[in-house]
């Protein structure tokens, strides 16, 4: 490996180290406010080590890892996440009051197989990107190990994570097997001079589209997430909606278009079904729902199927539409979580929707954040998620997909009225009890700058939309 | 050829057999001796392949595997006067004497195919384990190094969940909270 | 559609076997709802007390430190067998391999992760003081 291939690898080197300095720190100077400094710290530089990385692109390094302004834009991107993660997560372990240090060692390598799927350009990457990433939530969701539901989230999720693995590692094998090449570029060179699609291709992304289903939460591989979201604490499960489904988007992204996969007819119907099936199951079951986290595990899916339109949507257009429209959903939901993680008390998660009962007049700021979040999951305007929705339908009409654009549009209006209904009870007068019961014992200066951050960009992207834009357009281009 | 052929079916007719006492043993000690057995002989099996890397993993993670067996065995037992009567109960040869048989037709084989010259791979090119090692910390170190942050992640979850409350974290919460 | 048909009837026998089975133990099981039917014996003395026990953790915890080392060993075993082709520089990415894993020990190690004994992980709840 030369110097520069050093350079280009140097955020994800900066954050596996990060959380070996973090696990020792854990085990020789225990004080949860030093560990999590040093793991913001930590994140910090692995943002900074972003520049140089991006002087050293375009670089494959070792055939695994793609160092490209695709790539760095989306390492940036999950980087910022996972810092705004942990700043959220600090109040809400502080509250819970004991063995908070492993939390961040966990989240740092829940962030390193992250950062590696974005830049991943070979399975044998994709894969143990993926594993660091499923193994460290594993723990995470289930941190919160006196309590019942939080134990059984993470067991659902470790074994339905395994299973997908499965699937996945098996559609692998299928693609190697015919074309004998594991790297994402090698193996559109074969396919194409093997004259497109056979059935083990087909064989082989379907499985894949699984397992990478299950990880986004793709209706119908999404009966684990309103549980895991409901079970999880409430900082993990921001990482799990947040961060991890961005990561694989990222991914998923980039091994679609390298691959050419969106011009075979079936897998566009594959993706269509998969969209169809999570904007309905989405918003149709989110409207049954009375718990704040799992009406947000439902929308979740529904933003998936989404996002998936913009995938299925031909060329840069779709590309960046689904770019932005990740960055959008990611703001948006570490936002709302971000609020359920500072509202809840040490014994339980703040997710009745009694607890947002007259909120904004409880504590405005809070409020008025947690409003934000809706109306832009929502996809009203002046906010990130309406001009992600707009590039969303722009980048289907582009490609006439006439028949995705009207469900999409059917659902936001599905939508809207689960999402209006949690904003009239934080706006309704809060009652005597509610207002006696007012405390965010989960707050800490480092997640109220967070959520501050958080906000403003959600309402600068919604308005000023542009420079993020270009950055999308040049990271795309190099795609 | 020859000599590779008839290893092969035998390992696999020995793994057949352990695997169905295996699943078919009433007591899990017996069971799990079969089960020693049967991936013993499947990583002959994969050495007559070609690939004795792959038959080296096979020993290690797996009879790794099986000493974690061993141990819910004696979690599931009680420690007591009872499950030390019961131990001197297991190394009886009655016990240990079939799996030793079928082990010792393994290592008959084994010495019995290294004289021939098997593990020539059954029809394909053999690996050598020096293949895969410099493949591994060439081409591939960028993986290494990522499976040992794997390890590390699965290591500390496991601690974490896996840690007996200390008897003082109750006041200490308190102070916390 | 020739060679397809075998699947299908390949499908149905599945199909039948588990539905057999349910038919069949519908059709002979004796149904019957005494007093004593949900009993694990429905004569003799009852039972007391709950079939459950509680496992010590402590099993589990060295079961999964062994599983990981041991994994961390295929890795060396790899990186053995090759040792002088791979010269300094896989040294290098070896020593970076067990450098992380020996970080690992060293954590498990501090907090009582290894102690075998009736007070474990007396360390961490001492270091807890300093908190809050």
């Amino acid at each position: 490996m030369s110097s520069a291939d050093w350079i280009a690898i140097s955020p994800l080197i900066a954050v596996a180290a990060a959380a070996v300095v973090v696990m020792m720190l854990a085990a020789f100077w225990r004080r949860h406010a030093i560990v999590a400094a040093a793991s913001m710290i930590g994140l910090a530089v692995a943002l900074f080590c972003v520049l140089p990385a991006r002087s050293a692109a375009p670089r494959m390094v070792t055939g695994l890892l793609a160092i490209d302004e695709f790539g760095l834009f989306y390492v940036g991107l999950l980087l910022k996440g996972s810092l705004a993660v942990a700043a959220v997560s600090y109040g809400y372990l502080r509250a819970r009051g004991r063995d908070a240090e492993e939390y961040y060692a966990l989240l740092l390598t829940a962030t390193l197989g992250c950062v590696t799927l974005a830049v991943s350009a070979h399975f044998v990457s994709f894969f143990l990107g993926l594993e660091i990433l499923s193994v460290s939530l594993y723990a995470l969701i289930a941190y919160t190990r006196e309590r019942a539901r939080s134990i059984e989230a993470g067991i659902k999720y470790l074994v339905l994570a395994a299973g997908s693995a499965a699937f996945l590692l098996f559609g692998m094998a299928l693609l190697y097997a015919e074309y004998g090449a594991m790297g994402f570029a090698p193996l559109a060179k074969a396919l194409k001079a093997s004259g497109g699609a056979n059935v083990y291709m087909l064989a082989g992304m379907a499985l894949i589209l699984v397992g990478a289903g299950f990880k986004l939460a793709a209706a119908p591989f999404h009966l684990w997430t309103p549980d895991v979201y409901e079970g999880a604490p409430a900082p993990a499960t921001a990482f799990v909606a947040g961060v991890s489904k961005v990561a694989m988007a990222a991914l998923l992204l980039r091994f679609l278009t390298q691959l050419g996969a969106t011009d075979s007819r079936p897998i566009l119907i594959a993706l269509s079904a998969l969209a169809v099936a999570s904007m309905f199951a989405g918003n149709l079951l989110a409207l049954l729902q009375r718990n704040v986290k799992r009406i947000l595990a439902y929308s979740s899916i529904a933003h998936i199927g989404y996002l998936l339109v913009a995938f299925i949507a031909a060329g840069p257009m779709g590309a960046e539409a689904a770019t932005f429209y990740l960055a959008a959903y990611m703001i948006t939901t570490l936002i709302a979580f971000g609020v359920v993680a500072a509202l809840s008390p040490r014994d339980r998660d703040a997710d009745a929707m009694e607890d947002y009962q007259g909120l904004f007049w409880r504590r405005p700021w809070m409020g008025g954040a947690f409003v934000a979040a809706l109306l832009s999951l929502a996809g009203i305007p002046l906010t990130a998620g309406f001009i992600g929705k707009y590039f969303v339908v722009a980048s289907g009409i582009g490609s006439a997909l006439w028949a995705l654009v009207l469900i999409l549009a059917l659902n936001s209006a599905i939508g809207l009225f689960y999402y209006l209904r949690s904003v009239v009870a934080v706006y309704a007068r809060p009652g005597e009890e509610a207002k006696a019961a007012d405390r965010a014992p989960g707050f800490s200066l480092a997640g109220g700058v967070a959520l501050a951050v958080l906000g403003f960009s959600l309402i600068l992207l919604g308005v000023y939309p542009a420079p993020l834009l270009r950055l999308i357009q040049t990271a795309i281009a190099s795609l | 050829m020859l000599a590779n052929t008839f290893t092969f079916y035998v390992a696999g007719l020995v793994a057949v057999a352990a695997t169905a006492l295996a699943i078919t043993g009433r007591n899990a000690v017996h069971a799990l001796l079969y089960f020693n057995v049967s991936l013993l002989a499947t990583a002959l099996v994969f050495f007559t392949f070609g690939a004795p890397f792959i038959a080296a993993l096979e020993v290690i993670i797996y009879a790794g595997a099986i000493l974690v067996l061993f141990l819910f065995v004696m979690m599931m037992l009680n420690l007591g006067s009872q499950a030390s009567e019961r131990e001197r109960e297991w190394v009886r040869p009655r016990v240990w004497i079939g799996p030793g048989i079928l082990a010792a037709i393994l290592l008959a084989q084994l010495a019995f195919a290294l004289a021939h010259g098997a593990g020539q791979g059954a029809g394909q090119a053999s690996i050598a384990p020096k293949q895969i090692a410099l493949a591994l910390f060439g081409p591939y170190v960028v993986g290494v190094e990522l499976a040992s942050m794997l390890l590390l992640a699965g290591l500390i979850g496991a601690f974490h969940l896996g840690r007996r409350e200390a008897p003082a974290s109750k006041s200490l919460e308190k102070g916390d909270a | 559609m020739q060679t397809v048909w075998p699947l299908f009837v390949y499908l149905a026998a599945a199909a039948a076997v588990p539905a057999g089975m349910i038919m069949v133990s519908f059709v002979l099981g004796a149904r019957h709802s005494d007093r004593a039917t949900g009993e694990p014996y429905e004569s003799g003395i009852v039972s007391t007390g709950s079939a459950r026990l509680r496992f010590p953790i402590h099993f589990y915890l060295v079961a999964m430190f062994f599983v990981i080392f041991d994994l961390e060993a295929v890795f060396l075993f790899a990186w053995a067998v090759a040792v002088r082709e791979l010269g300094w520089a896989g040294f290098a990415e070896a020593l970076v391999f067990i450098g992380v894993l020996v970080a690992a020990l060293a954590y498990l190690w501090r907090l009582g992760a290894l102690d075998w004994g009736p007070k474990p992980f007396a360390r961490l709840s001492h270091s807890r003081h300093k908190d809050s």
